[in-house]
């Protein structure tokens, strides 16, 4: 799966999520650019991303998980090995 | 859009299977319900819940308020911070205590066990372990004044005696058993537990834990078991705040039996162990029939002619509910809407008590269209999911069952035959007396204060205002208490009315802090003798005006009439009413005799 498709989907988690669709995300969005995106709801973006890629991630990696770009970057090699 | 969302949240509060939705629709709901305006309407009960919590508790209390409003309770939440509710409880000066919650909701986990013993403890130090820890526990909780919600310590995720944790005096899982066995005998009359081992079991124990929740946010069941947690607090606040429901209107044919009678026949329909739908509507009725034992009402509404309708009941064989099983039977062809709305005026119940089950999709999308209010399941499909399709979401929770909850059933068939008796009596006052009424002044003891207590919670319409009275608080009023148990030649009622009183003697005045009685006993008049016996109480006292503050809550109307029959008027402030200790002369005969319970 290409970056940009990666980026696309993890936006779409993001509206869901945070219940606003005018979130648009970027590599260095992070939580400080998002007003919502507190410590829970990283979880539960989390946990959508879980769903909507079909991935499951560990507690230790998602705590490093700073910024999309981050995201992006540590979804990308497991999605390469699941096609 | 918006219209769309709200329309979506309002469907989602009237549905019965709320409980069904996964947790990310539900959080999507809440944050729907978060940005809405409640209509005065939906208002029904405010209530301020707290939720202490032995782990962190935010993704719950994110979805709880659908499952109260759902029951009828508009809740106001406070929130222990992770890791503090311990400290909450025992603080008098903490923001807990601030709050001043009016429903409690206690969740520790097997984490925050004081005493577990070790491995290889013997049978005498686990005991010993064990005294300590309900002590502690018990101790601990009484520092709550307000009814509290307790789950019991769930299972371990991890079984440190193998397969036989549960079985040898140093396993953990038996220890949690044995202390969950001990709170339920020993907590205190205000505590109501939910049993959390079980609600594991019906989740699933692999589904409920998710230790990489816990370890990344300190929540220890996974997001899937939220809704039944929600659901199973709600279930028993509402049953705690009065607002359960209470009567169980069903249908005959492809509900109670396989078939049509009317077109079948007694021979034709499916019922008893020759078949297997006809042994699970056998199972059904098994479970409606301890439904009804615990004193949930069951009624029917069948489209038939009444001689048809009864037919099984009085002919076959295999029947396991009789006809005397239901206080009210109507077989006609009346709407079935109609035919709920009569029911419950008949049984003295908003229909918000009421619960309709029927396999006709018709039927269900005519009540459900006609009486929001009333929650309507659908038994279509498989017999054999009946009861698991009615029961796990919790339609009729139990407060704690008291020996009143099992004589209701009976009670409320009197009660229809009192009113087709009525029909055909034309001098009341005959008819009064020839029940040879007794009414019992009972005092507050071990063996009624819970009742008490409950009645006054779930009292609706002979009630003068929401305040409520834990057993504890009913226990240090008790000299203050007046509460009537009603006897007749038929039967008794048990405790029917409840008064908590309180002199003031600066304004001269007997206050009457709320009065309640039970619509049981609608129609008996008892209302004058109590009426006449509050009088006595406040003379008695040297004081010579009753006051009382009566709210309207749009279903207490019946009391809110009455007052002016009773002497009462409005006084200067708004709500507060007075009246003289002299009863008005006017008071119809009420032909009760008045004993005194030994105290």
């Amino acid at each position: 799966m290409k970056d940009d498709e990666i980026l696309k989907r993890l936006n779409e988690v993001f509206c869901d999520v945070m219940d606003d669709e005018g979130i648009v995300l970027s590599h260095s969005t992070n939580a400080s650019d998002i007003e919502e995106w507190d410590s829970l709801n990283q979880i539960k973006i989390i946990l959508a991303c879980e769903k909507a890629f079909g991935v499951r991630l560990n507690a230790r990696d998602i705590n490093l998980l700073e910024n999309v770009g981050a995201m992006i970057d540590h979804l990308q090699p497991l999605l390469t090995s699941k096609s | 859009m918006k219209e769309n969302r709200q329309k979506t949240l309002e469907l989602a509060l009237t549905d019965p299977f709320l409980v069904s939705q996964d947790t990310h629709s539900l959080q999507k709901l809440a944050k729907i319900f978060s940005k809405t305006k409640l209509s005065p309407e939906m208002r029904i009960k405010d209530t301020r819940v707290a939720l202490c919590g032995g782990f962190m508790t935010k993704f719950l209390v994110e979805i709880l308020p659908l499952f109260f409003l759902q029951r009828g309770i508009t809740p106001t939440f406070y929130e222990s911070e992770y890791g503090s509710f311990q400290q909450d409880i025992i603080n008098k000066e903490s923001e807990l205590s601030r709050f001043d919650p009016e429903l409690a909701i206690f969740f520790p986990t097997h984490r925050d066990l004081r005493f577990p013993p070790p491995t290889d403890a013997s049978n005498s130090i686990v005991e010993n372990c064990l005294d300590r820890e309900v002590d502690f526990w018990i101790s601990l909780l009484k520092n709550l004044d307000a009814p509290t919600v307790l789950f019991t310590f769930d299972p371990p995720p991890t079984r440190r005696l193998g397969e036989a944790d549960g079985l040898k005096p140093g396993g953990f899982l038996n220890y949690i058993r044995s202390v969950n066995t001990r709170l339920a005998c020993d907590a205190p009359g205000h505590i109501k537990l939910i049993d959390t081992e079980q609600l594991c079991a019906s989740v699933g124990e692999t589904l409920w834990h998710d230790q990489r929740l816990y370890h990344m946010a300190k929540q220890p069941m996974s997001m899937d078991a939220l809704p039944v947690i929600a659901n199973s607090i709600a279930a028993s606040a509402s049953a705690i705040l009065g607002k359960a429901r209470k009567v169980l209107v069903l249908d005959l044919d492809n509900t109670l039996w396989g078939g049509t009678i009317g077109d079948d026949g007694l021979d034709g329909i499916t019922l008893g162990p020759e078949t297997s739908d006809g042994e699970s509507f056998l199972a059904f009725q098994e479970y409606l029939k301890s439904l009804s034992e615990r004193g949930i009402v069951l009624t029917v509404c069948s489209k038939n002619s009444e001689e048809i309708a009864l037919q099984p009941f009085r002919e076959h064989g295999a029947m396991v509910l009789q006809e005397t099983d239901f206080p009210v039977f109507i077989a006609n062809y009346t709407d079935k809407a109609t035919n709920i709305r009569e029911i419950a005026k008949t049984l003295n119940v908003g229909l918000d008590s009421v619960v309709f089950a029927d396999d006709s999709p018709v039927e269900c999308a005519l009540v459900r269209k006609q009486l929001p209010e009333v929650w309507v399941v659908e038994l279509s499909g498989d017999p054999s999911e009946f009861t698991r399709r009615l029961d796990h979401f919790i339609p009729f929770p139990v407060a704690s069952l008291t020996k009143e909850d099992f004589a209701r059933s009976a009670s409320y068939q009197s009660l229809n035959a009192v009113h087709s008796e009525l029909q055909e009596t034309t001098d009341i006052g005959s008819f009064l007396r020839d029940l040879k009424p007794i009414a019992i002044l009972e005092h507050v003891r071990d063996d009624t204060v819970e009742r008490m207590s409950q009645l006054i919670a779930k009292t609706n319409q002979y009630k003068l205002n929401p305040s409520t009275f834990s057993t504890s608080e009913l226990r240090k009023r008790s000299s203050d208490v007046l509460a009537f148990r009603l006897k007749d030649r038929l039967q008794d009622y048990g405790i029917v009315s409840v008064i908590v009183t309180e002199p003031d003697y600066d304004s001269n005045a007997l206050i009457l802090k709320n009065w309640v009685m039970s619509c049981r006993v609608f129609s008996r008049r008892l209302e004058f003798l109590i009426r006449d016996e509050i009088a006595e109480t406040a003379a008695k006292k040297g004081l010579s005006i009753l006051r009382l503050e009566y709210q309207q809550s749009g279903r207490n109307d019946l009391i809110g009439d009455l007052l002016p029959v009773l002497g009462f008027s409005e006084s200067k402030m708004p709500n507060w009413f007075e009246a003289d200790t002299i009863s008005p002369k006017i008071l119809p005969p009420h032909f009760i005799a008045l004993e005194e319970a030994p105290s």
